[in-house]
Order: structure tokens, then sequence, then C-alpha cells
């Protein structure tokens, strides 16, 4: 395996945030391409399905797309298929701590 | 003015190997060039990323079609990577989704690339390099066997 120090100092220093947007941007992506294989689709049937030209089906797949939540739920229609799910936590607000807070920012229950 | 060239390996593992064109008398091929250039600009520094996680995704994918945009002519291989249709663009040189040729980028602030002379420049340099390639490999110079092209570190091009 033969790696580039410039290369790999530049994936480094790509921020958390940033990695994690671009992740999810791609993992989109390869989710549309792994269904359209499912369903024996191709590009151009889905762009036909979305009255959208081939060449911005192509563009969504490129993984580097950000996707509105109004296309997510078109291709998921068009595909009826789920794109993606999202999971929900059922919490009780005024008792729970919220996982996404610093336990000295939690905003409810005694402190 | 014809200049010579060879191709430096840039990354390579079992699925893909990334090469890089390097003229005569220059320490750094034209990817690293690209990477010294813009992997401080402010400006352009998601653009710069979002081709640096792509080239992330192809070194664990593979060079895959879907991954590129086309770019130059009908009958080369040329594609670049951008972030939609926004500036910064690298090009490239795809033999394969298993062989992958860096080439250098810019910032495209006209329609098309043969607009600006900077941006030409580089694909040009593909191009040419493209037909070179394909003569090498027609002549029986080198050979792209699956993640490699055997016989180039000891070719020599003629640009």
């Amino acid at each position: 395996m033969i790696q580039n120090k410039s290369f790999r100092d530049c994936i480094a220093a790509i921020p958390e945030d940033r990695m994690a947007e671009f992740e999810l941007s791609f993992s989109i992506a390869e989710r549309i391409v792994e269904v359209l294989k499912q369903k024996g689709m191709t590009r151009r049937d889905l762009a036909n399905r979305l009255g959208k030209r081939e060449s911005e089906i192509s563009k969504w797949l490129t993984g580097r797309h950000n996707f509105t939540i109004s296309t997510l739920s078109h291709i998921s229609l068009a595909l009826r298929q789920d794109i993606i799910m999202v999971t929900s936590q059922n919490y009780d607000v005024a008792n729970e701590k919220c996982p996404m807070v610093a336990e000295d920012q939690q905003p409810y229950g005694d402190k | 003015m014809r200049r010579k060239m060879t191709l430096k390996t840039i990354e390579q593992n079992d699925i893909v190997c990334l090469y890089s064109i390097c003229f005569e008398g220059d320490e750094k091929s034209e990817f690293e060039k690209f990477l010294a250039e813009f992997k401080d600009n402010a400006r352009l520094n998601k653009d710069f990323q979002t081709i640096i996680f792509a080239l992330k995704k192809i070194i664990e994918k593979g060079a895959l079609e879907r991954f590129f945009r086309m770019e130059g002519k009908m009958k080369d291989s040329i594609c670049a990577l951008s972030l939609d249709s926004r500036c910064l663009r690298l090009y490239c040189l795809r033999i394969s989704d298993q062989v992958l040729i860096l080439g250098n980028g810019g910032e495209k602030v006209t329609r098309t690339y043969e607009e600006n002379e900077k941006l030409s420049g580089y694909v040009l340099d593909l191009q040419k390099f493209d037909f070179l390639l394909k003569e090498a490999r027609k002549n029986g110079k080198v050979k792209v066997e699956n993640n490699i092209i055997t016989g180039i570190d000891k070719t020599v091009f003629e640009l």
C-alpha cells in the first residue's frame, strides 16, 4: 500500500462536522444507487419518473450533492422505496436529559 | 517546446491506484501542486475539502464513473472532480475503475475551461498524455493490469 503524505494531511485537516456532512451526502447517493440496482432501474428511468434531466441525476450520484428534504421525498416516491430513515427517540422532556446537550446546559430537571 | 514527464504513484491499494503526471525538473507532481496551491485557500476551502473527500472515497470504492463529471471531448477520458457546479475543479484521466491519473486544477470562472488559459493547459496536458498512453499500450511499452500500469516507472513521455 502506498500513501501520499500531503494528501493524507489534507484528509486529516477536514473538520469533524464537515466530514460528517460529506459522509451523509455520500451515503445517500450510495443508497440511491443501491435501490436503482435492486429495482433494475437506470438513471434515465429515475429522471423520467421525476421529470428531470439525466444529467441532474448523475450530479446527485457523485456523492457530493446537498440534497433537500423535498428532493429526498420525491426520490423516495419515485423509487417507491425510502432512501433515508429518521430514528425517533421518545423522552420525557420534563424529567429526562436531552442526550445532545452538555451536562451543565440541561434545560430541565433539578440542577 | 516538448516537455518530458513521468507518472508518479500517489496512492495505491488493492482497489485502485492513483497516479499523477510529473514534469521533468519538477519536484512535485501536478496533483501535489494542486494540493499546495489550494489547501490553505480560505475562500475555496469547502470546495477543496469536497474534492479531497471525493478522492478518499475513490480510494475506498474505486474510481467509479459516477463519481466524476465528464469534461474534455467525447473521444478522451478526461473528467473532473468538483462540488456540483461550483468553481474549483481537479482534472483527471480515468483509465478504469482501478486506475486514475490526477492532473492539476483550479478555479473555473469562465463558462468553459477552454476560455481559461490555465485550466485549458491542464486539460490539454491530460489529453496529450491520454494519447501517448494509448500509444504506449498499443506498442506494449506499458500494460494496464487491474490496479497498476506495469512498466510505467521506466517510461518517460514527451508532451
